[in-house]
């Protein structure tokens, strides 16, 4: 600890010394000189905006205003005159510079007329390489996102979704405000957070989530930030390009940038969006059939209409009850101006939308969000070299959500699972067909409560947060930078589930029916402290240095408390304190510290060839005060042909060869490495049991990244094409062993005995066919491919990952996030049943004369062979009707397995797995008749599977709650009717068998092909020219109409491939490999917006 | 000058737990205890749910298929979530009983309470005896992160004879400290232990429904007879869940009264699928005596059964009616018409029920007393094998049709278990135990 403190201290002070020193020595100026000029596009001669302007070799520079100019003053000159370069850098175009020659007193002018580049190698980059940077000399790729204009962009999740291959949202469901989990090249870990660490403006983030873990859809901490005052987001994919980041790093590094003020005038913007948001017809129609002459009375009566015997009834519960036409409102302003000295930038944005989820006519739940967000950051320059940046920030987050995902009392899954032939007015009358006039069954609900009393739970998360930081940098010398980063992320989150007293509106429940109510209140504070001293010098007129070390600090300290209680005393009360039985109460504290030391030093020859070293020493909390601390090394090697003198093909206009290896790691939790016993209250009082097993010997796995690969520029850069491999290795995988419970620990361990092994390809194509003054056309295409394998468990077994029904296994030599699900046995090869790897028999049938079924499980014991039902034998069995509800007749029909890999274990088989292979996007942006843009981006994912629980339930046999698709109400009505024949009775068991029995054998016809394409954004914009602009009182003025997941295409049948009852709130273990879980959730909703954005 | 700054300090406590060293000061060993129980609380909790819905006791109404498997009399298989997943807490619960009682005892005269030591016996004792009542077979050997085989399936009354062994040490440390309460703990769960290690015997040695499956041990007689001296006529050691401690793998309480997963068997009660109708009329088994909703029966169901029971249930352990159900049993096995018209009644006494004088048969008479005076206390099951009487749900073809078969190793100890696996070559981690094929 000492040491810690003794180079904390060291690099601190030098900060200090060199702050102070500049203090004293940027006063001692002389004479100066002024430029001016205007950077415009040189195709359409738009003005630029919040372009960088800056002196060759110096710290020196500005920002274009929205007019294109700039303005640099103070230029130091010496002597009579001083010979400069210019140069301007603009994201999507190319570099450009002009030698000037200032004079001291007077004004220079250069103006700039920039050409549009398909490739960025000269874009200036901090993340992960310690100090502003060009990617050319980085030998790993720094992905850079930047907001596109006008896009229908509510939050972070969306910006960052389908923008960089390889970077992926998992979306939790289409409730409004839920977030989604953000995955960068895979998993890196088994049992540790797979999110990568997120940091704005060089603060550290609390990157958690709230409100899913009491029912509710979830939202994530990263959506709390305003999309509006976002200048670009710098993504470090992995341990190769992210390890000055250290232990935390090795699932990537996303940065986040917000805007600065620029100087001026006060500028002012104003944007208004409306939004009307509504889900997509996904959810398949609630049928049923009705049974006897009993149920055709009950449901003719409440229907208006004469039912009999094995009719079908079909309604839309969902779509007629429980949607609606959602609207959102975004209001947002900013402001930004200031003089030599200061310029500052602020910024407001509401936030307000009542999603698409409906029935209110049924209930108080909704999905609402709500969120107010502001910003307000001042830059300092009180002297030439010395830089103080002021950030804050305050967010004021509130969402509500129904009870959803895969819940008993969600209002999706009742409505889902409802069954129309069952619903009656039976606790009060019918008071026109389809309502009751008070308690009834409106939808046919069985079982644990109606739709109309899960409407009566509300869900509510609540977070204010201040984030705020103080960002120093002083120039001693050119060459010679200090700066440094405080940083202040405090989350004051509050969560409440509550359902009042006498919710239960039917009669039909009997949960908690007096009421209950669920507080939970998390306080997580996030401390960064984040030290440089950088050092760059050319040596001579071949070679070049850029040195930096440094030291970053992360403290974090979470407080939890909660309060759950039932029955209140009466009708009113709505706080827990009132509760009488079921009370609860909890509280947590947890600290957390990481930090290391970083160094790293590129050398440069020519300014072509670019390497690099580097590494970072770690310490942490969690490896104990006396445990020595983690090592993490890096290299990289930049290429750049192109950028030789001698270079002047303009077909292969770029050229650039990179490769980077380098290590990151996860470290395990804080008390993982001790033996502890927790708090397990009994009736006779306080008491302990056993927690942690505990492992003296826990280290932080260790993620090894290679990755290489090349970009190309064509045609004087209008075509890109960039192409990246990686590999990566996980040495010392922290495994969460569960170890036998027979001795003792229930609960897991974690200990670093697993490795996985992944690699990839990212492909990235941009094109720019068109540029001229009128019209434009800017096309992308993206792809990345996914490759992952768990290598070694280390010996320890399989580890089944969450409830029971999913069927995610961790298993050696296997792709993670397999699925093991039992499959059916296959019509017979033609000479014979085959054999396994193991030798074994593969069970099979003759499709002419048997079905894939085991006729009452004969034959069941281990080892023998299941033998298949004969037509004979089934059509003697369905002689008569067989109601398929019946525990009976699902036991005969149990379902002929196979073990085709030779495991041993029918019921797990590996049936893909729910990582796609492949995923990507596509789309572009034309500029048509000078003033309009349309602006589109199709998002794909392919090779994966999805778990599909509602229909594990809406299409299959249970006999309570679904089985109401009416691909399997078909198969009952034709088992359970009279009038059909034995034949066809054969036939619908045969193919309930192949496609519909499910749940039984978990996993059985589960998984289905999750492919989709999606049509994720469309935006049509007509900007006002300047002129007609300021005709009209403002200085810019746009209007954009879009839309915002407009299309599906996919062969998937259940709601949605994309989203996820995994969410953000869920175990670790189960956000890791349960992607791909479709259970209850809603469908991504369609979202149309229009836009005003003015300025002035 | 940043050496004073927190944000440096990498030594972090952990407020949330302790630490095992803290645990070797005697002052813990209230704690010990009092986790043991509440440990011993959570497996029982479970045992009791897995036993019910096997037996005619509770009947599945929801969601979750394998509440229904095992209402088919599917018992044996090692996949079923709820066995599965009650494995961990009964094998926590045998563990932390062992831990606990060698940790108090090393204690010596340090230990500030003896009565801590003596409950740590009771608990200890218990979670063998649930052990031996409702597995096939069961690891015991097991230390932390080193795996040991099963005892077998043969060899499963030794769990019997060390439950023995605690009580033993329970009623001996009670007498010394002159806790009556302790005492009638004791001998109750003795007298407990060894009629449950006769009806093993009737049921699995040889395996089969035995002829004469009435139980007459003179161990379990003696120590009724000594255990209700001191219990008095209405006595009842339970075990009760609280919102803290509700539920382990799932909470029977909840599953029955709020979730409703399951309900009281429909030989027991009327009403809708998930729920017990009101009062008295929710009371569908008669007491052959008065051929009226049976009395006893009625209290456990309210207890147990319907919306206002609850979900933080009691499991009673033992009682002065379950002794006089062993002491009933065992004068009938014996001829002793006296003795049981005498036991039987005073168990019919408690709740006020008429007594009986020879109709129904006195056989079906203890059955009947029996079903309703332990109903959900994890008894019913070894009376369906051992006097041949099915669950009213058990399909033909499942195995508790065939033959008495109980609750296997699960499937999580069976794959994590490499010893286990070892010592079975054979056997997938799937398979049904021979006795329950």
């Amino acid at each position: 600890m000492r040491r810690v403190a003794w180079v904390g201290s060291v690099l601190s002070a030098a900060l200090a010394v060199g702050l102070s020193l500049g203090a004293s020595t940027a006063q001692a100026q002389n004479a100066t000189a002024i430029i001016e000029g205007k950077v415009t596009d040189g195709a359409t001669q738009r003005a630029l905006e919040a372009v960088q302007v800056f002196i060759s070799d110096t710290r020196l520079g500005g920002i274009t205003n929205a007019q294109g100019t700039f303005r640099i003053t103070g230029v130091p000159v010496t002597g009579a005159s001083r010979a400069i370069v210019l140069r301007v850098r603009a994201l999507g175009y190319t570099p450009a510079s002009k030698p000037l020659t200032l004079t001291g007193g007077q004004t220079a002018r250069a103006d700039f007329a920039l050409q549009t580049s398909a490739i960025q190698l000269n874009q200036v980059v901090v993340t992960g390489s310690g100090q502003k940077t060009e990617t050319k000399r980085l030998g790993n790729t720094v992905a850079v996102i930047a907001p596109p204009a006008n896009a229908p962009i509510n939050d972070i999740s969306n910006l960052l979704t389908a923008r960089e291959p390889g970077l992926v949202g998992v979306i939790g469901g289409g409730l409004s405000g839920q977030g989604a989990q953000i995955r960068i090249r895979g998993n890196s870990s088994l049992s540790q957070s797979n999110e990568p660490i997120i940091f704005i403006d060089g603060v550290r983030m609390n990157n958690g989530a709230s409100g899913g873990g009491g029912g509710g859809g979830a939202v994530t901490r990263l959506d709390d930030i305003d999309p509006n005052t976002i200048e670009r987001v710098e993504v470090l994919k992995g341990a190769a390009a992210a390890t000055l980041y250290g232990t935390e790093a090795s699932n990537g590094v996303i940065q986040i940038f917000t805007k600065v003020g620029s100087q001026g005038a006060p500028k002012w913007s104003f944007s208004a969006q409306q939004d009307a948001i509504t889900f997509p017809d996904r959810v398949a129609p609630n049928t049923g059939i009705i049974k006897d002459t009993t149920q055709a009375r009950v449901a003719s009566a409440f229907y208006g209409r004469t039912l009999a015997p094995f009719d079908i009834v079909q309604t839309e519960v969902f779509k007629d009850n429980l949607t609606e036409t959602g609207m959102g409102t975004s209001l947002s302003s900013t402001v930004t101006g200031g003089g030599n000295a200061v310029t500052y930038f602020a910024s407001g944005r509401l936030f307000s939308e009542d999603g698409p989820f409906g029935g209110k006519q049924l209930g108080v739940a909704t999905d609402e969000t709500r969120r107010i967000q502001t910003s307000a950051n001042l830059t300092l320059t009180p002297f030439k070299n010395y830089r103080i940046r002021f950030n804050n920030n305050y967010y004021n987050i509130l969402n509500k959500s129904p009870e959803t995902n895969n819940n008993i009392y969600g209002v999706n899954s009742l409505a889902f699972m409802a069954r129309p032939e069952q619903a009656n007015c039976n606790a009060s009358s019918v008071l026109s067909p389809g309502k009751c006039t008070g308690a009834g069954n409106l939808f046919g609900n069985q079982a644990f409560m109606t739709v109309r009393e899960a409407m009566g739970q509300i869900n509510e998360t609540a977070v204010s947060r201040y984030l705020g930081s103080l960002d120093m940098s002083y120039n001693q010398t050119p060459n010679l930078t200090f700066s440094g980063t405080v940083g202040y992320d405090y989350t004051a989150g509050r969560d409440i589930g509550f359902s009042r007293f006498g919710y239960n509106v039917d009669n039909f429940t009997s949960q908690t029916v007096t009421g209950a109510r669920s507080v939970f209140n998390d306080n997580t504070r996030v401390a960064t402290l984040d030290t440089k001293i950088a050092y760059n010098k050319a040596l001579g007129a071949s070679w070049s240095t850029a040195t930096v070390v440094g030291l970053q600090v992360f403290n974090t300290n979470q407080k939890t408390t909660g309060a759950n209680s039932q029955a209140f005393p009466g009708p009113g009360i709505e706080v827990v304190g009132a509760g009488g039985t079921a009370i609860t109460n909890s509280e947590t504290l947890l600290t957390t510290i990481n930090g290391g030391y970083f160094g790293q030093s590129q050398i440069g020859w020519h300014d072509w060839v670019f390497t690099t070293v580097g590494g970072r020493y770690d310490f942490s909390s969690a490896f104990g005060e006396n445990s020595p601390g983690v090592f993490y090394p890096k290299a990289s090697l930049s290429i750049v042909p192109s950028d030789r003198k001698s270079w002047a093909s303009t077909r292969l206009s770029t050229l650039r060869f990179r490769g980077a290896i380098g290590q990151s790691g996860r470290q395990p939790g804080a008390f993982d490495k001790f033996t502890t016993f927790q708090p397990l209250t009994s009736e006779s009082g306080a008491g302990l049991a056993p927690q942690n097993l505990g492992s003296q010997d826990l280290k932080p796995e260790i993620s090894t990244e290679i990755e290489g690969g090349f970009e190309t520029g064509f045609f004087d850069n209008k075509l890109a094409l960039e192409f990246t491999y990686w590999d990566r290795t996980v040495r010392d995988a922290l495994v969460s062993r569960q170890f036998p419970s027979s001795g003792g620990f229930r609960n897991s361990q974690l200990v670093n005995i697993g490795q996985i092994k992944a690699n990839g390809l990212e492909l990235n194509v941009r094109v720019f066919p068109i540029r001229s003054a009128t019209s434009s056309l800017e096309l992308f295409a993206n792809a990345a491919y996914l490759k992952q394998t768990l290598t070694s468990l280390g010996g320890a077994p399989p580890i089944k990952i969450g409830y029971f029904r999913y069927r995610g296994f961790l298993k050696e030599k296997a792709p993670l996030g397999s699925l093991y699900e039992p499959l059916l046995a296959g019509p017979c090869p033609s000479g014979g049943p085959a054999t396994n790897s193991a030798g074994g028999r593969i069970n099979c049938y003759n499709p002419a004369t048997e079905a894939p079924i085991n006729f009452n499980g004969r034959n069941s014991p281990p080892g023998a062979a299941l033998a298949p039902a004969t037509q004979a034998e089934l059509l003697a069995y369905f002689a008569t009707p067989r109601d398929i509800l019946n525990s009976g007749v699902q036991s005969t029909l149990q379902p002929l397995l196979a073990d085709y890999q030779g495991t041993g274990i029918l019921l797990e088989q590996r049936n893909g797995d729910v990582f796609p292979d492949w995923t990507g996007a596509l789309g572009g942006t034309y500029r048509f008749k000078k003033n309009w843009r349309v602006q589109t981006l199709f998002e794909y994912r392919t090779g994966f599977k999805v778990q599909d629980l509602t229909d594990g339930f809406r299409q299959s046999q249970h006999p309570s709650i679904g089985s109401n698709r009416i691909e399997f109400t078909n198969i009952q009505r034709t088992l359970l009717n009279p009038a059909s024949t034995p034949e066809e009775r054969v036939a619908a068991a045969t193919l309930y068998v192949q496609k519909y029995r499910r749940l039984l054998e978990p996993g059985l016809n589960q998984a289905q092909d999750g492919t989709f394409m999606r049509w994720r954004e469309l935006a049509l914009t007509y900007d006002f020219s300047p002129t007609l602009a300021s005709k009209l009182g403002a200085r810019t003025l746009s209007f954009t109409a879009s839309g915002r997941n407009l299309l599906l295409w996919t062969k998937y049948p259940g709601v949605d491939p994309e989203v996820n009852a995994i969410d953000r709130t869920a175990s670790t273990l189960d956000q890791n490999f349960l992607a791909s879980t479709e259970a209850f959730g809603v469908p991504i909703p369609r979202r149309f917006s229009f836009a005003v954005n003015f300025g002035f | 000058m940043l050496v004073g700054c927190g944000l440096f300090n990498t030594d972090v406590k952990n407020v949330n737990a302790v630490t095992e060293q803290a645990l070797g000061d005697p002052t813990a060993a209230t704690s010990l205890v009092n986790g043991l129980g509440g440990s011993l609380q959570l497996a029982v909790n479970g045992i009791v749910g897995i036993s019910g819905a096997a037996s005619d006791e509770l009947q599945w109404a929801g969601s979750r298929e394998y509440w229904n498997l095992l209402d088919g009399g599917d018992i044996g298989d090692p996949v079923n979530e709820y066995s599965n997943g009650t494995y961990p807490y009964i094998s926590a619960a045998r563990w932390q009983g062992d831990y606990t009682v060698k940790t108090l005892e090393a204690f010596g005269t340090k230990l500030p309470k003896q009565l801590d030591l003596a409950r740590a016996y009771i608990f200890a004792g218990t979670a063998y005896l649930f052990i031996g009542e409702n597995y096939e077979d069961f690891v015991i050997a097991s230390d932390r992160t080193e795996p040991a085989a099963s005892i077998g399936e043969a060899n499963m009354r030794i769990t019997f004879d060390s439950a023995v062994a605690y009580f033993s040490k329970a009623a001996t440390l009670a007498t010394t400290i002159a806790n009556t309460d302790l005492q009638k703990q004791a001998l109750g769960l003795r007298a407990r232990a060894k009629f449950s290690k006769a009806v093993w015997t009737s049921l699995r040695a040889p395996r089969g429904f035995p002829t004469a499956p009435l139980i007459n041990d003179a161990g379990a007689t003696a120590d009724a007879t000594a255990a209700l001296a001191v219990m008095g006529s209405s006595y009842v050691f339970k075990l009760t869940s609280t919102a803290q401690n509700g539920g382990g793998y799932f909470n029977t309480g909840f599953e029955t009264n709020q979730r409703l997963e399951l309900r009281a068997g429909a030989p027991y009660v009327n009403g809708t699928a998930t729920v017990v109708t009101a009062g008295a009329a929710g009371i569908k088994l008669n007491d052959p005596v008065t051929n009226t909703p049976d009395a006893t029966l009625a209290k456990a169901i309210d207890a147990c059964c319907r919306q206002a029971s609850g979900q933080f249930l009691g499991y009673n352990l033992t009682s002065s009616r379950e002794m006089y159900l062993i002491l009933a049993e065992a004068a009938l096995a014996a001829g002793n018409t006296t003795g049981f018209t005498t036991n039987i009644n005073l168990a019919r006494a408690i709740d006020g029920k008429p007594a009986w004088s020879g109709t129904p048969a006195a056989q079906d008479m203890l059955i009947h007393e029996r079903r309703v005076g332990l109903f959900l206390q994890g008894r019913r099951l070894h009376d369906h094998y051992r006097f041949n009487q099915p669950a009213d749900r058990w399909l033909p073809i499942r195995a508790a049709t065939k033959r008495p078969c109980f609750f296997p190793i699960s499937f999580d100890e069976r794959t994590q278990n490499q010893v286990l696996k070892a010592a079975n070559p054979a056997v997938q981690a799937q398979d049904r135990p021979t006795a329950c094929q």
